[in-house]
């Protein structure tokens, strides 16, 4: 336990960000290293899966649209955290999707 | 509790533990939260919950008064706007936070404004 | 296995099995009775109003609007469109049963030979592509308009949607559009029967929210927030954007499924198309 407090105080005070691994929700421009090409690439993929269940959310698309305008103008911070965002969205839609091709059972009117 | 302490830790790190924050919050937080609130491409509150001081609200969701009594802890009234499906699965509210409809700090400051009522 | 959890996995195979096994006539008697026990005052037919039904104030500015019936042109057009013939001489009087004239109750039905839900906008554009002419598009302008002059010669006529019973494709089709119906969807996460069943009557901003029962009963609808009339397809993207989910192409197969079950829910109550809505 100590040692693994100790990892976990000293990212807090040491490594801004470093815990973030844990979680796939970046800050603007943390990305892991990756670079907007991948982040970019990994958003399409996950919104290709949202389309394939047929539930995309309206602002996704947008979301992405945007991130590649942002890099082309060079602002890179942006584009990255604009790309994260449509991607983590794209992947919400599909664990939506997911969750409801059972739960709406649930909700049916019944007797 | 090793358990706890390390999640307790991590939630400090990303800035999802409600708790620790300071539950005085200036007026411009408030003023920036209720905007947040009533923006109908933000919180939207208005279309489900009459608040005080919002014109055209609806009646979907309870009117929201007496908050503090309601939920004494602002951690409940931020994980209710964050996911209120944890506490009843069968609710119509969005989830707010789960869904990334506001971002965290929005929903910080939406959960100023509503301790405020 | 933990107790609980045998508990918790009987439970949702009750659930399971009940959602399974109900039939449409189940379903349409379920809702029926849900809503006329929720508006016990409100007599079956005026739920084809939608929230005039039951919300006074706004009922008197809508009979107001219906002095003069802001569809009324889309009816004339309309009409115009239908008895223009087609480049070959034919017209779409040839397409359908009795000249076109009153059917509309018979729509959507399930096409046995194309194994898919038809509605009368899509047998519109099949109309004119079996007359070698363009499709037109589905959700606003001279489609609204011909099936608004088909909806105004079917007034009156009972919505009498089928679902073969020989026919395991018809209640396929029939079950995904119940399934889309109470699939909450969208990054706001409402199912159509999160307001249009838990919180039918209550207020969203300003607007009353109306009843499934008889939603399907008045297309195409002039609507005073679009400024023009449009088809139940237009509502429903309408509904899926303002649940920030991206509205499906128009005529789909999810959404021809959703018309089928909504107009199935709706059986028994008289045409009263095209209307006017706020």
């Amino acid at each position: 336990m100590n040692k693994l407090s100790t990892f976990l105080v000293a990212c807090a005070f040491l490594l801004p960000g470093c815990g973030q691994e844990t979680v796939s929700s970046g800050s603007p421009g943390h990305a892991g290293g990756s670079s907007f090409a991948d982040i970019y690439a990994a958003a399409e993929q996950a919104l290709a899966v949202a389309e394939a269940k047929r539930n995309v959310w309206s602002k996704t698309e947008g979301l992405l649209r945007d991130a590649k305008v942002a890099n082309a103008d060079g602002r890179i911070d942006e584009a990255i955290a604009l790309a994260t965002e449509a991607k983590l969205q794209a992947e919400l839609a599909s664990i939506q999707a997911d969750t409801e091709a059972e739960t709406w059972r649930t909700r049916v009117l019944s007797n | 509790m090793r358990r706890i302490l390390i999640i307790s830790l991590l939630a400090s790190l990303i800035g999802v533990q409600p708790g620790l924050a300071d539950d005085d919050p200036s007026p411009d937080a408030t003023t920036r939260g209720q905007a947040i609130a009533f923006d109908r491409n933000k919180g939207n509150c208005l279309a489900c919950h009459a608040i005080e001081g919002g014109e055209l609200a609806g009646n979907y969701g309870p009117p929201l008064l007496l908050m503090k009594v309601r939920f004494p802890e602002r951690v409940d009234l931020r994980a209710q706007i964050w996911d209120a499906a944890v506490n009843d699965p069968a609710t119509r509210m969005p989830p707010y936070g789960r869904h990334r409809i506001l971002t965290e700090e929005e929903i910080d400051l939406v959960v100023d404004f509503i301790r405020t009522l | 296995m933990n107790n609980k959890i045998l508990l918790l996995s009987v439970i949702i195979g009750l659930f399971v099995g009940a959602g399974a096994t109900a039939g449409p006539e189940e379903d349409r008697t379920v809702m029926l009775e849900y809503y006329t026990g929720r508006f016990p005052d409100v007599p079956l037919q005026e739920f084809a109003n939608g929230l005039y039904a039951f919300d006074e104030i706004a009922r008197e500015q809508w009979i107001e609007m219906e002095d003069f019936p802001p569809y009324e042109i889309a009816i004339e057009d309309g009409q115009a469109l239908f008895e223009s013939p087609f480049a070959n001489g034919k017209s779409y009087a040839d397409c359908f049963d009795n000249g076109g004239i009153g059917i509309r109750q018979q729509y959507p039905h399930f096409d046995a030979d194309l194994g898919e839900v038809v509605t009368l906008e899509l047998a519109i554009n099949q109309c004119r592509a079996a007359n070698d002419e363009e499709s037109l598009p589905y959700l606003i302008g001279d489609l609204a308009a011909i099936s608004a002059y088909m909806s105004y010669t079917s007034r009156g006529n009972t919505i009498n949607v089928k679902v073969p019973q020989d026919n395991p494709s018809a209640l396929a089709a029939y079950e995904s559009g119940k399934q889309y119906y109470y699939t909450r969807r969208g990054q706001l996460n409402f199912a159509c029967m999160s307001c249009h069943v838990q919180s039918a009557g209550l207020m969203l901003r300003a607007d009353r929210l109306s009843t499934t029962l008889g939603h399907a009963t008045h297309w195409p609808v002039y609507r005073a927030k679009w400024g023009e009339i449009g088809t139940l397809q237009k509502r429903i993207s309408e509904c899926n954007s303002q649940v920030f989910a991206k509205p499906l192409q128009p005529q789909s197969i999810e959404y021809r499924n959703l018309e089928y079950f909504l107009t199935y829910m709706s059986n028994g109550l008289e045409l009263n198309g095209p209307a006017s809505r706020r």
